[in-house]
């Protein structure tokens, strides 16, 4: 699918940085977590990483963007700076929320992430409310609700769309489709397929979540339709999960097979920008460890940020 | 800014512009309305011919008013969403028992949001409930679960008892940058007072003394505090009659220093007993005015049951201003 999406040679560096930052800072909290000096649960987004990086290249600062527990991703890829989350995760009050909100509260207004949730599907009422403010104060700037596909069983994902629809409100609902909810089997949560219900709604399109170009052209064309006619639209991403819900660990489940090499985003990209002649082999190791090196000093500033001090428990209640 | 010239009152003013409670609740949202055009209603009939019993009629800015489908939960959402882009939401509920369907963004969401962003967003939002009976509304249509939201931290829980207060105390919610969960008694809506044409607020935390007296100390919101308040004149009751009008923040010093002088506490609280609002009041005084008591504090609440339609159970259900008398004589002839 790659071969056919056209992409400059800056496009090409662009994502694969943001794709590869996006994972390097997932494995690198791999080996820390089990020192327990993050103590906060993780929601690691490695290999997912084309779904927010193919979004979030079309957006602005100030277009919102609410998203749910698997934060990581999402957040770095609307413009988070590193060492901001770092810090969050190792509980120091430099992190984006002081660490008061921890890895599945993520918070950077200047950035247009107003705060996320951990309850599965709430979210998607949030983005829809930052539209309906966009319209009625005639603010020329969308909003975008992103959620995994077990919000879309919830009752709140069928309120948010019809009311979105009904009031023609500027809002892209993204749904990261990894096929699994928490360890359940698609099929064993929703009855039909994902697009089939927003299709009724709103313009809906379907892209190769583990591919980058494929979401950037899918999402390209989403948002043009949301900024144009400021009305909602819908796009599901269909990517696959590594890891498990939760922690550290590759996921085992023998329902969820991945190629590690077809489904890798990064392998995809890597080699479709190295066959066209976009970037060399060498490129691609300065832009790894120019991230490595980022990553690095994030972790440094987190460690020698200072701990909240108990005494400030009961502040901004 | 556009709430930064409105005057603050902390007791009612006398004046013979009389108007009802209901009015005094459309005053108070037509004038935040025209004053700031980050202010909107959002609600289920929010925009019906009815206008929420008649607190929604014949708005300026009704472009500004919103109705929406029966999707509480997701609506409570999009109100949050709106607040924290810089909107400032009134959220409307007929029935205070349908808010239940918004309990996962009210106590995950909206309550918490302050703390788990650290305050780096404001959160806006006023969630107006109507609350209590009407006539044989039964079980689902009758609440009041104002101890609910006054449980969870980053809630302020306000239940006004007449139209100066109600218009006062809704401006105050609306100028806030904090969650405000305001709950009026149906019942309320037709009594009539005097209420100034120009917008003030009203402080949240300051209690009124209603009615003052020697020998027991009642604390009572919203229509309790009206059926207590007839109750002490009918029966010209020697009592110190306390109205919170916020049930969080606590105005407890106003409380403590009648039971200072009383030296007995009764709590009337219009919900169910266990859990609630009058523990919390008798919790209090017996942890920091207990040297003042000369008795054991007490409460008068529903039954520990749901509300009948019946009308005779109703009755029986219900504390009314008779109840009330007899059970404050009752207090009165053991002291």
């Amino acid at each position: 699918m790659s071969a056919k999406i056209s992409i400059t040679r800056e496009q090409g560096r662009w994502s694969l940085e943001k794709l590869r930052t996006r994972r390097q800072f997932g494995e690198c909290i791999r080996p820390i977590y089990p020192t327990t000096v993050m103590v906060t649960p993780v929601h690691l987004h490695i290999r997912q990483e084309a779904v927010p990086v193919g979004v979030c290249a079309h957006l602005k600062p100030e277009d919102t963007l609410f998203f749910g527990h698997r934060t990581h991703g999402p957040a770095l890829a609307k413009g988070m700076e590193i060492k901001k989350l770092m810090a969050e995760l190792y509980g120091r009050t430099t992190g984006c929320a002081r660490s008061y909100g921890g890895s599945m509260h993520l918070v950077d207004p200047p950035n247009g992430m107003l705060g996320s949730s951990a309850i599965v599907g709430g979210g998607i009422a949030l983005g829809v409310g930052a539209a309906l403010a966009a319209k009625l104060r005639g603010e020329d700037r969308i909003s975008v609700s992103y959620f995994g596909d077990g919000a879309v069983d919830s009752g709140v994902f069928w309120e948010s769309i019809n009311f979105a629809a009904l009031k023609n409100l500027p809002v892209l609902f993204v749904c990261e489709n990894n096929a699994l909810s928490n360890v359940m089997r698609q099929h064993e949560h929703l009855f039909v397929d994902i697009s089939v219900v927003p299709e009724k709604f709103m313009p809906t399109f379907v892209a190769d979540g583990t591919d980058v170009l494929s979401v950037y052209s899918k999402a390209g064309e989403a948002i043009a339709y949301v900024r144009g006619k400021g009305k909602p639209a819908f796009i599901e991403c269909k990517t696959k999960r590594w890891m498990k819900h939760q922690g550290i660990e590759v996921d085992d489940l023998e329902c969820n097979p991945v190629d590690r090499q077809k489904d890798c985003p990064i392998v995809k990209l890597e080699r479709h920008l190295l066959d066209n002649g976009l970037i060399s082999q060498k490129e691609i190791e300065t832009i790894a460890s120019g991230i490595e090196s980022a990553i690095d000093e994030a972790i440094e500033f987190a460690k020698s940020s200072p701990f909240p001090n108990p005494e400030d428990l009961i502040r901004e209640v | 800014m556009p709430w930064s010239r409105i005057v603050q009152n902390d007791s009612r003013v006398d004046g013979d512009r009389i108007i009802s409670f209901k009015d005094a609740i459309r005053a108070a949202t037509d004038q935040a309305m025209v004053r700031d055009p980050r202010v909107f209603a959002i609600g289920l009939d929010a925009d019906d011919k009815f206008g929420v019993f008649g607190s929604m009629m014949n708005m300026t800015h009704p472009e500004r008013v919103i109705g929406t489908p029966i999707s509480e939960n997701a609506m409570t959402g999009v109100a949050l969403g709106a607040a924290l882009s810089g909107m400032r939401p009134i959220y409307i509920h007929l029935r205070v028992d349908f808010m239940m369907l918004s309990m996962d963004q009210i106590v995950n969401y909206i309550a918490k949001w302050r703390y788990m962003t650290q305050g780096q967003v404001k959160v806006p939002i006023v969630i107006r409930a109507v609350i209590g009976r009407g006539w044989g509304c039964g079980a689902q249509h009758s609440g009041t679960l104002h101890s609910f939201f006054a449980h969870v931290p980053g809630l302020k829980v306000v239940m006004p008892s007449n139209p100066y207060d109600v218009k006062g105390l809704l401006l105050a919610a609306v100028k806030d940058d904090w969650p405000v969960i305001f709950l009026e008694h149906r019942w309320l809506y037709k009594n009539t007072a005097h209420v100034p044409e120009e917008m003030y607020t009203i402080p949240f935390g300051k209690g009124e003394l209603i009615h003052k007296g020697n020998k027991l100390t009642v604390v009572a919101t919203s229509i309790a505090a009206i059926d207590a308040l007839n109750a002490c004149k009918q029966a010209k009751l020697d009592v110190d009659l306390i109205d919170p009008r916020t049930l969080k923040p606590l105005d407890e010093e106003i409380i403590l220093q009648s039971v200072k002088k009383t030296g007995r506490l009764l709590v009337i609280d219009y919900d169910f007993p266990f859990c609630g609002f009058a523990s919390e009041v008798c919790a209090m005084v017996a942890e920091k005015g207990f040297n003042y008591l000369k008795g054991p504090v007490q409460r008068m609440t529903f039954p520990e049951c749901s509300m009948p339609a019946s009308g005779i159970l109703e009755k029986a259900f219900y504390p009314s201003t008779e109840k009330i008398a007899s059970r404050i004589q009752e207090i009165l002839r053991q002291t």
